[in-house]
């Protein structure tokens, strides 16, 4: 864990500034692109199946390290295998809890190699396997030992016992709110905030049932050890809750348009007031916080759309989706607004490439417009070609820029695929095939880079054609637009 | 896609952890 909080802390500082050398250097110095793009990710050049699969490790061994803890120093009387079983599961159960605070702490160094929507859904997935341990923890102490069905009494109960009934309620509230926010009523940042300071409750509440019961916590440096792993965990809540927007607040930037775009989706223009702004790459996305209180816990994460050789704004371009995205359009301009970034992988300076093939499904355009503009601003002269997907013509967001400024501008082949087109549509109708990209893809194709963003089933469906029609895995690479509403 | 695989790596990883525990069960009741 501290090996997380050292390279968490010390990485954004070297990332940003080398995602801003890079992309203001990339095309005078090739040299210093290279460079940029191994200090944001120094291990790009490892295997992604060895990434995988060290992080997994990794995360096993610091979930499993409680167990090993216990096998150092003076040996406790035993117990029977039921109650050993339900206490291991206990101090594994807590462990996991704890690491669900470095998971989504924002470390680039965590969210990197795999993607901040896969780490989002660790996050959920492994969520049900430590609540299953914690319930499996009780059930098997007072099974073990009938007499300790006392426990569960609050009136009765020692002090230990408290704790974890207090820290085991928590953890059903942020169970319960997190699988049915929308039908409790409960808005996005009112989930966030009853859900961080429950998270906070279960580490702080489980520890000092731990401490308490003290059977293998006895020993004064081992209890020094699990106060300093929640301190660990609890402080990179407080980083991202209260360090982070204090930080942030020395950057503020202002809304300068709000523009409706087709699609139901409207491009968002911030400007920085008083600093030069962040810098990013093409592809990549950021934090967003409209109105001038930098805690708000109402942050959603869009892709920029702009160039990111444009330095002076930055724009956003968001579909009305859910309760945030639907009152964009109301946002006033002067608004002021917050932006943590830049993040994210999705980004052809990390795969560079002469030609690259997009695809994207209605407001996936949203980074690869991005993309687009910036490689028209470098004066890019590679062949490029763009599958965009929709459900309707009047649907496609952008669609006289693509076909008019971008198409000039670049040597660009765009190929519209509509799911339900009018009658006299020329163009590609239904979904994107295996067919059509046979159709449209040259003999080149297992030398481009492939940059796919949109829904998951549509992302599925085109990876599986991609890989019939010879383009490698290593070579797609990819965003789902369903992180959060 | 990814999806599923985080669903297979996921229950690998709880299936781990218990196996780990069952083991640490034994070893500490015998």
């Amino acid at each position: 864990v501290l090996t997380f909080i050292l390279m968490g802390s010390l990485r954004p500082s070297l990332a940003d500034r080398a995602i801003i050398t890079g992309s203001r250097l990339r095309n005078r110095n090739l040299v210093t692109g290279a460079f940029a793009s191994y200090w944001q990710n120094p291990m790009s050049r490892t295997p992604f199946v060895l990434r995988g699969t060290a992080g997994i490790a990794l995360y096993l061994a610091i979930t499993l390290a409680p167990l090993a803890l216990v096998s150092v120093g003076p040996r406790p009387e035993p117990r029977t295998f039921w109650m050993e079983l339900g206490v291991a599961l206990g101090l594994v159960g807590l462990s996991m809890l704890g690491l669900q605070f470095v998971l989504t702490a924002r470390f680039r160094v965590v969210s990197a190699p795999y993607g901040l929507d896969i780490i989002l859904q660790f996050h959920r997935l492994i969520s049900f396997i430590a609540v299953g341990l914690v319930i499996a923890h009780i059930i098997l102490v007072v099974v073990a030992v009938p007499e300790n069905v006392v426990l569960l009494n609050p009136l009765e109960a020692p002090w230990r016992a408290r704790y974890a009934q207090i820290a085991t309620v928590l953890l059903l509230v942020i169970l319960v709110t997190s699988l049915f926010r929308k039908r409790l009523g409960l808005a996005y940042e009112q989930w966030k905030l009853v859900h961080g300071l429950c998270a906070v409750g279960v580490i702080v509440f489980g520890l000092m049932h731990g401490l308490g019961v003290g059977h293998y916590l006895s020993l004064a440096w081992k209890q020094a050890l699990w106060a300093l792993m929640a301190v660990t965990v609890l402080s990179m809540f407080v980083y991202v809750r209260i360090v982070k927007p204090i930080l942030l607040r020395s950057r503020p930037y202002r809304v300068r348009e709000v523009r409706p775009q087709k699609g139901d989706s409207w491009a968002l223009e911030l400007e920085p007031e008083g600093h030069p702004g962040l810098g990013h790459q093409p592809g990549q996305f950021a934090w967003i916080k409209i109105g001038d209180n930098p805690f708000t816990y109402r942050e959603h994460p869009f892709s920029f759309s702009s160039s990111s050789e444009n330095t002076e704004t930055i724009e956003f371009t968001i579909k009305e989706l859910g309760d945030f995205t639907s009152k964009i359009g109301e946002i006033a301009p002067g608004t002021r607004a917050y932006v943590e970034g830049p993040r994210g992988i999705f980004t052809p300076d990390r795969h560079p490439s002469k030609h690259y093939v997009f695809v994207a499904g209605g407001i996936g355009i949203s980074p690869i417009i991005g993309i687009l503009r910036t490689l028209a601003d470098r004066g890019d002269d590679g062949e490029h070609l763009l599958f965009f997907a929709n459900k309707t013509e009047e649907d496609i967001t952008y669609r006289e820029e693509i076909e008019g400024d971008l198409s000039r501008r670049l040597d660009l082949s765009v190929v519209h695929v509509i799911e339900q087109p009018s009658d006299d549509w020329e163009g590609e109708r239904g979904f994107l095939s295996e067919k059509m990209l046979n159709r449209h893809l040259g003999d080149d194709r297992g030398d481009r880079q492939y940059f796919l963003c949109g829904p998951e089933p549509m992302l599925d469906a085109v990876i599986d054609a991609l890989r019939h029609a010879g383009v490698p895995h290593e070579r797609i690479h990819l965003e789902y637009f369903q992180l959060l509403d | 896609m990814r999806f599923v695989y985080m669903t297979w790596i996921t229950t690998g990883i709880g299936v781990a952890i218990v196996a780990a525990s069952i083991l640490f069960a034994i070893w500490r009741s015998g």
